[in-house]
């Protein structure tokens, strides 16, 4: 059997990849490690590809965004991860266009986590593989820990340097450990003051962040700044 | 009610997951004030090594703003850290005389008028999930029989935690799905915390009290309160008085520190 990468070793590793840009190696293991051949993760409902292993999981992220179809668009997340362990069977009349370009490509299953901060949920988390068959248990369950753990590198990831905003933690990139509470709490405050639900809330913090080149904690700090004391 | 009707009931408390409206946030928090009615503790908090490798701070969802910087350095260094790594307790130490390896999180916890503090590992079998961390802000250390409870209090909280909901998965999905919806019910406080202070313009200890109050009032969850302000765009407003009375024993007393 191959070496098998365990989950706490590819979550240290994530930090590592974050901090020196490795993110394609780090996902290539992620994939390797939960049973996949491929994964991709990507924010917004697909808009915004971050990181893929290889170049099916991109295709497959850029098919679903581009057609409006396929399993990643689901809002269905009742049992964690959307699982489509055959995309032969009856897949095909819920999503045929999305179907059609999934087996051009050889893909046979896709399973989808959601990315979520409490009641935000703002990306996924897409595998595939080459052959029909669920997940175990214990690769449902790595892959959930996975997915929290992205979400805490993806709301300080900077689409446009592709890294990490440097200050938004002690020590490593991008960690969103310090004072995660105010983000949180920021999050809500949009939510109310904009009138929009909390994912689309956490994206405009994030948006605003990036806009003024200053880290997302403190760009929380300055939401909460205007409540009462 | 005398101490070992206290400890008796946090017992029976920390078995009573298999009920049908468990929530672990729920859980924990009540686990922190169990602790600081019963140890002759200062302030209690719970912090998880979920998703890791960093850990973050389960419970309380209320901390004073004093407790909750020393917590958030307690998740890079001191008792809490180690006790989680060693899978050990940490026993009760003058603060005065920390490791110097502990030197932040010794100064921001002295600054705040703490004296000792030690630690208890939530432990599961090889596995160390988080630790339990207790501070007193009096002039003698935690009493190592105290310490020796809280460790049982913690061994009997990760049991509960374990055989919480169901048992339909084995332990690693089990555990995961506990310890993913403890994170994310933690999150979900805090977002509904800003959306209410918002709304309402109260400040967020404010916010949370509006929460508490309320799944207090009609015996709900906390994380499920906060779901419904948020959903709902408000709390529903508490019926005009009569006030219930206030005889609930799990009101605590006011947790800040001595000046």
């Amino acid at each position: 059997m191959e070496h098998r990468v365990s989950v706490q070793e590819l979550l240290v590793g994530l930090e590592r990849a974050v901090d020196s840009g490795e993110h394609r190696v780090w996902a290539v293991r992620c994939a390797h490690a939960l049973g996949l051949e491929g994964i991709a993760v990507s924010l917004r409902w697909g808009a915004e590809l971050v990181w893929f292993s290889d170049d099916i999981s991109a295709r497959l992220e850029d098919a679903q965004f581009t057609l409006g179809q396929g399993p990643g668009m689901t809002t269905d997340f009742s049992e964690v991860p959307y699982q489509v362990a055959d995309l032969g069977a009856g897949a095909g009349e819920r999503w045929p266009h999305f179907v059609v370009e999934a087996r051009s490509l050889g893909v046979r299953a896709v399973f989808v986590w959601p990315v979520r901060t409490g009641g935000a949920r703002f990306g996924a988390l897409t595998g595939y593989r080459r052959s029909p068959g669920p997940l175990s248990a214990r690769q449902a369950a790595d892959g959930l820990r996975v997915a929290d753990a992205l979400a805490g590198r993806l709301l300080t990831w900077r689409p446009d340097t592709g890294e990490s905003a440097p200050h938004d933690g002690p020590g490593a990139a991008g960690a969103v450990d310090l004072h995660w509470v105010e983000v949180h709490q920021a999050t809500g405050v949009l939510s109310c003051r904009l009138g929009v639900p909390l994912e689309e809330a956490l994206i405009r913090l994030r948006a605003r962040a990036f806009a003024s080149g200053r880290p997302l904690t403190e760009t929380a700090r300055d939401v909460l700044q205007d409540l009462p004391p | 009610m005398s101490r070992e009707d206290k400890i008796a009931q946090t017992f029976v408390e920390l078995a009573d997951t298999l009920v049908a409206d468990f929530d672990v946030i729920d859980f924990l928090q009540q686990l922190t004030v169990r602790c600081r009615d019963i140890f002759a503790v200062t302030d209690a908090a719970v912090v998880l090594a979920y998703p890791g490798p960093q850990m973050y701070s389960a419970a309380p969802c209320d901390p004073s703003p004093a407790l909750s910087k020393v917590v958030d350095l307690a998740l890079h260094e001191g008792p809490a850290l180690d006790a989680y790594r060693t899978a050990e307790p940490v026993a009760p130490g003058d603060l005065a005389r920390a490791p110097a390896a502990w030197g932040d999180f010794t100064k921001q916890a002295r600054d705040a008028g703490y004296t000792y503090a030690c630690a208890v590992p939530l432990r599961l079998r090889r596995d160390t999930l988080g630790s339990l961390l207790l501070l007193r802000a009096t002039d003698s250390p935690v009493p190592l029989d105290d310490l020796a409870m809280a460790q049982a209090f913690a061994d009997a909280a990760t049991i509960g935690l374990i055989h919480a909901r169901t048992l339909r998965h084995t332990d690693t999905g089990t555990i995961n799905e506990q310890l993913h919806g403890a994170l994310h019910g933690r999150i979900l406080i805090e977002q509904a915390k800003g959306y209410l202070a918002a709304h309402r313009d109260v400040s967020l200890g404010d916010a949370f009290d509006l929460m508490r109050d309320h799944a207090r009032r009609n015996g709900l969850m906390l994380s499920t309160v906060a779901q419904n302000a948020i959903d709902a765009g408000d709390l529903p407003r508490p019926p005009a008085p009569p006030r219930p009375p206030e005889s609930r024993t799990r009101e605590r007393p006011n947790r800040r520190l001595p000046d």
